[in-house]
């Protein structure tokens, strides 16, 4: 099976034509993604903010982060099970779109940032957890993170206008 | 139908040479409406993570009053950014938005939720004694918390559904 193959199957599934033909499914898919993807950018913002030693500087970072990513990632969950309703629509002009390509990639190096941060710049949390400012790799990870999402949303935002 | 005054207010903002520079401009509209849902995303998270603790469901081994400390300043800068956008995008469409129940409805909501909002950042900071010593808070306050989070969707799905107002 071909790639463009795969696409029109998806088109051609009975849960894409419902999306596509019914009068309500497309904006409550839309808009529910909106509101999840709104939740997930605000708490990754919130995180983003200690790192860079902005705000929440009397909070735990590991504390902090223990409380809000859980309920991130849930809602992450459900901007990924939307955002692909939403795909399946039609889902050869979304393949083709360039801004949603873009979209992805800064999802990608949110996603890198993430586990460097994770992985490597976080292994020795302990002892600046309760820095009011964090050292540099620390900051960087909340700087670059920030500006990732916020491509994410803006290519996102493209894609709207651009199908 | 769409009262005559709206109409008429919505017709003579699109003749302002603001509307005209927005609407000109291919990339304002796209660009403005990112930073109206980047700054309306910390608005929401900012007030949900409250909600959530005065339900319980979050870092409830932390007091209510440290949390409201922490995150409703965040609310009020974010709501500085998220209204000048949203004002700007009203600007530029006000026809496509002004007249809709849609906005109409968006907009109530929003003042339900601000004035929730506002009254528990008073009433956590004057009781903050009793209510973060308390295992779980009044009824009435987590029936408030459970509103805004309601009243927050409803915001994000009423701009949302600006773009499909038919009619």
């Amino acid at each position: 099976m071909t790639l463009s193959e795969f696409l029109q199957a998806i088109h051609q599934s009975a849960f894409a034509t419902a999306i596509r033909e019914g009068a309500m499914l497309f904006p409550l898919a839309e808009s529910t993604h909106v509101a999840a993807l709104a939740f997930v950018f605000g708490t990754v913002v919130l995180v983003d903010l200690r790192l860079l030693g902005l705000a929440s500087r009397k909070q735990s970072i590991a504390k902090l982060t223990n409380d809000l990513l859980p309920w991130t990632w849930g809602a992450f969950v459900i901007a990924a099970i939307t955002g692909l309703s939403l795909f399946s629509s039609t889902p050869e002009r979304y393949f083709e779109n360039g801004y949603l390509r873009l979209k992805f990639l800064f999802m990608f190096l949110a996603g890198v940032n993430m586990l460097v941060f994770h992985f490597i710049t976080q292994k020795n949390v302990k002892d600046w957890d309760t820095d009011p400012v964090p050292p540099m790799g620390a900051r960087v990870a909340g700087g670059l993170s920030i500006l990732f999402w916020a491509c994410v949303i803006f290519f996102g935002r493209w894609v709207g206008f651009t199908l | 139908m769409p009262d005559a005054g709206i109409m008429n207010l919505a017709d003579w903002i699109a003749t302002t040479s603001l509307s005209h520079a927005i609407g000109m401009r291919l990339w304002a509209i796209p660009t403005i409406q990112s930073v109206h849902i980047m700054s309306l995303a910390i608005v929401l998270a900012s007030a949900v993570v409250v909600d959530l603790r005065i339900l319980g469901l979050m870092s409830s081994d932390q007091s209510l009053s440290a949390m409201a400390r922490r995150y409703f300043p965040g609310v009020w800068i974010a709501l500085i950014f998220a209204t000048i956008s949203g004002l700007l995008l009203l600007i530029a469409e006000p026809v496509r938005s002004l007249p809709t129940w849609e906005f109409q409805g968006k907009m109530a909501s929003l003042l339900a939720v601000v004035i929730i909002t506002v009254t528990f950042q008073r009433t956590i900071a004057a009781r903050a004694a009793e209510w973060d010593a308390a295992p779980a808070l009044p009824a009435v306050a987590r029936l408030a918390a459970v509103v805004s989070i309601a009243l927050w969707i409803v915001i994000i799905f009423g701009g949302r559904w600006i773009a499909y107002h038919a009619g």
